[in-house]
């Protein structure tokens, strides 16, 4: 199964998170929505497992195939944060931000692209990018978090914030481990750990950013918006490192190019 | 923590006010040292100057620790309010690190003198990463001191990423790291630093170079832009998919060869230098009729053979790329011994305290290339990094199961 199949495969996985919209419009919380949720997650899972098998490698290699993850964990997520604490709206964030992926992708058929350049060909490239965009999904929600916190003024900003730190903590222990998994890998492709390549530099960057949220909020325990603040920029740096990077001009011999 | 908020500044207990002050006031020095200071050299602490400087350190920190534990400023080098002005420090020097161009650059420019396009020399980067020593030295000999389950999490952390930044700022004085550029047909045994020669620990000969290509894809050009037509189905794949619509047409790929020359009227398979890949494609328009043609890719020996589809378009094969490289070396030991080792990418070997990389080859000549470019290093304080590292993972994995059990104590 390649690209060319994709889009049946989106757009049916679309239609189940939208029927879960409207199941939740006509009787919000009801779990039957986890039923039309979930199978749009498996859905988009079974694409990527065919598109693996069709490629013979991991696809996780071009910005199109990374977005397929992150709209298969994002969706998952909000699956998962419905059924622990039945918030319907953060189904519907998370689950608007997985269909944008998936449009994305139709709407920008990337190359296909085979190969895998000699460096990347580890078994570190996987839990690397794995673990990466576990995090970033993870990451995501606690930014939807805090959209939330900052600009509904009915919001309990208690409750939202608790909320925001179950998703951080989790998040920023996968960011960690990605960081580190990438740092032990390049040491064995290069011999150096940690080059500060563009990219590199722009993981630190957005990482320290999410630090600063943890000893943050573990001196000030009582809530409020400028915690939210911060996951709110934070996650803004995380976008740069994500897609911006590969525009700055430095980046061209960048390893972590995806740009094709 | 409430009245903290009220308190005048400068009056203990220290808290964001003054870690600010005091943070931002030493980088702010730190850049005017550089700024006013004349082109100096790399701050490089060799073993066993790391070493020493490093005890005292400690001693000191530990010193101050036990003696004046109940003190005010004890505790405010200890605190979470130091660690976020020092990490958000940290954020701000690392951004300007991601917006202005990193390069080690003579040019005399205000730029320059500031150290913006080598924030990492910068005085002000070593002061910080100083405070950030310090901060966390103290804040885990105030957990140790009152060790308990809770804090298992905290000091697997800190210890980690404290031993990680020893590791780094100490250790690097310590690395030994040469690029050599081994050939079949002489014994490298010495390398050049500057001016220096410096001989090596052993030598090298490269017995063999072996590289493996990806089949080459075939792309449509346009002739205008001389660019690649990029986008879903606009590039053939050899093997499974093997056949483009394009325009109306219908291209297929019939054969392709990954050696091969041209001989006569077509490409045939052959195994010598500058054999190049080639695919016989066939076109179909849209009143069904056909045409063939071979294109190839060339190679330093032989041009590219390309087809015009039509007057705007061309087909034309991409230059390969890469699948693996790797070099057969004979390693020659001062002891006499020779030993055969095969190196490639993600495959260093170990060799008596060195790691040995395959890095480079000429990519002119792809994979006739008559030279290996290899990297040996030496990093003594491998295992201390690899420490840290390691603490820090499990400290991380121990956050993602115990932040929500904190979370439940939170006010
Ligand atoms: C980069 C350098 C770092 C510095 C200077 C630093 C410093 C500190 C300090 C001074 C505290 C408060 C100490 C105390 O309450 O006794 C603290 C708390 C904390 N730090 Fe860090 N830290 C750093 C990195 C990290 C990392 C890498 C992690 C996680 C992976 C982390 C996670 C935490 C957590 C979770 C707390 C709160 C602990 C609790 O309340 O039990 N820190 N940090």
């Amino acid at each position: 199964m390649n690209w060319s199949s994709f889009e049946i495969f989106g757009y049916v996985a679309i239609f189940l998170w939208l029927i879960g919209f409207i199941i939740n419009a006509i009787k919000p919380g009801n779990k039957v929505l986890l039923f039309s949720g979930l199978a749009g997650s498996i859905v988009i899972g079974v694409f990527i497992a065919t598109l693996w098998n069709y490629l013979e490698r991991p696809p996780m290699r071009t910005l199109a195939e990374t977005r397929l993850w992150y709209a298969f964990f994002l969706s998952l997520i909000g699956n998962i944060i419905y059924f622990k604490w039945k918030y319907s709206w953060f189904y519907i964030f998370s689950q608007l931000l997985a269909i944008l992926f998936i449009v994305i992708n139709i709407l920008n058929p990337e190359t296909y692209n085979k190969s895998l350049m000699p460096a990347l060909q580890s078994i570190w490239f996987i839990p690397h990018v794995v673990v990466y965009m576990i995090a970033y999904a993870f990451l995501a929600s606690s930014f939807i978090i805090s959209i939330k916190g900052l600009f509904n003024k009915k919001t309990d900003i208690q409750s939202i914030v608790r909320l925001a730190d179950n998703v951080v903590y989790i998040g920023f222990g996968f960011l960690t481990m990605g960081l580190l998994f990438g740092a032990l890998w390049a040491k064995k492709a290069w011999g150096h750990y940690w080059t500060w390549d563009p990219k590199e530099t722009w993981a630190f960057i957005s990482w320290v950013a999410y630090l600063i949220y943890i000893h943050n909020r573990s001196l000030y325990k009582k809530t409020s918006k400028n915690q939210l603040f911060i996951l709110f920029f934070a996650f803004i740096l995380l976008l740069v490192c994500w897609f911006g990077v590969q525009y700055l001009p430095s980046a061209v011999n960048s390893v972590h190019n995806y740009a094709y | 923590m409430r009245n903290q908020n009220k308190k005048s500044i400068w009056v203990s207990p220290w808290g964001f006010a003054e870690s600010s002050l005091i943070v931002t006031a030493l980088m702010v020095s730190g850049f005017l040292i550089d700024l006013f200071s004349k082109n100096r050299s790399e701050i490089e602490f060799p073993y066993p100057i790391n070493i020493i400087i490093l005890t005292i350190l400690f001693v000191f920190i530990t010193a101050i620790f036990l003696t004046f534990k109940k003190s005010y400023f004890v505790k405010w080098l200890q605190s979470a309010q130091l660690a976020i002005v020092t990490i958000s420090w940290m954020l701000l020097l690392v951004l300007l690190m991601g917006i202005f161009k990193q390069e080690n650059s003579s040019e005399i420019s205000i730029i320059n003198r500031l150290y913006l396009s080598n924030i990492l020399s910068s005085s002000a980067f070593l002061l910080l990463q100083l405070i950030l020593l310090i901060n966390l030295s103290f804040a885990l000999l105030n957990r140790f001191n009152k060790l308990n389950f809770r804090n298992i999490s905290f000091i697997l952390n800190h210890l980690g990423i404290l031993i990680i930044v020893i590791g780094l700022g100490f250790g690097s004085g310590d690395i030994s790291k040469y690029t050599l550029k081994i050939s079949k047909n002489d014994i490298t045994w010495k390398t050049k630093r500057g001016d220096t020669e410096i001989e090596l620990p052993f030598a090298f000969k490269l017995i063999a170079f072996r590289l493996e290509n990806f089949p080459a894809k075939i792309g449509i050009v346009d002739n205008q832009t001389d660019e690649i037509i990029k986008g879903n189905d606009k590039i053939i794949l050899t093997g499974q998919d093997s056949i483009i619509y394009f325009n109306g047409k219908t291209i297929r790929l019939k054969k392709y060869l990954q050696n091969s020359i041209l001989f006569g009227k077509g490409f045939h398979l052959v195994n010598e230098i500058g054999s190049c890949s080639a695919a016989f494609v066939e076109i179909e328009d849209v009143n069904n009729k056909k045409q063939t043609a071979w294109i190839s890719r060339g190679s330093h020996l032989y041009p590219s053979v390309l087809f015009p589809i039509d007057s705007s378009y061309t087909l034309a094969m991409l230059e390969p790329e890469a699948k693996s490289y790797k070099s057969d070396i004979s390693v020659y030991f001062k002891s006499g011994d020779i030993q055969q080792y095969t190196i490639e990418v993600n495959k260093p070997v170990h060799i008596n305290g060195w790691d040995i990389y395959q890095t480079d080859y000429n990519k002119e000549l792809g994979e006739w290339s008559d030279y290996s470019v290899i990297e040996m290093v030496r990093d003594p304080w491998l295992n201390v990094i690899y420490f840290g590292v390691f603490l820090m993972m499990a400290g991380v994995v121990l956050l993602i199961f115990t932040g929500r059990i904190n979370n439940n104590e939170l006010v």
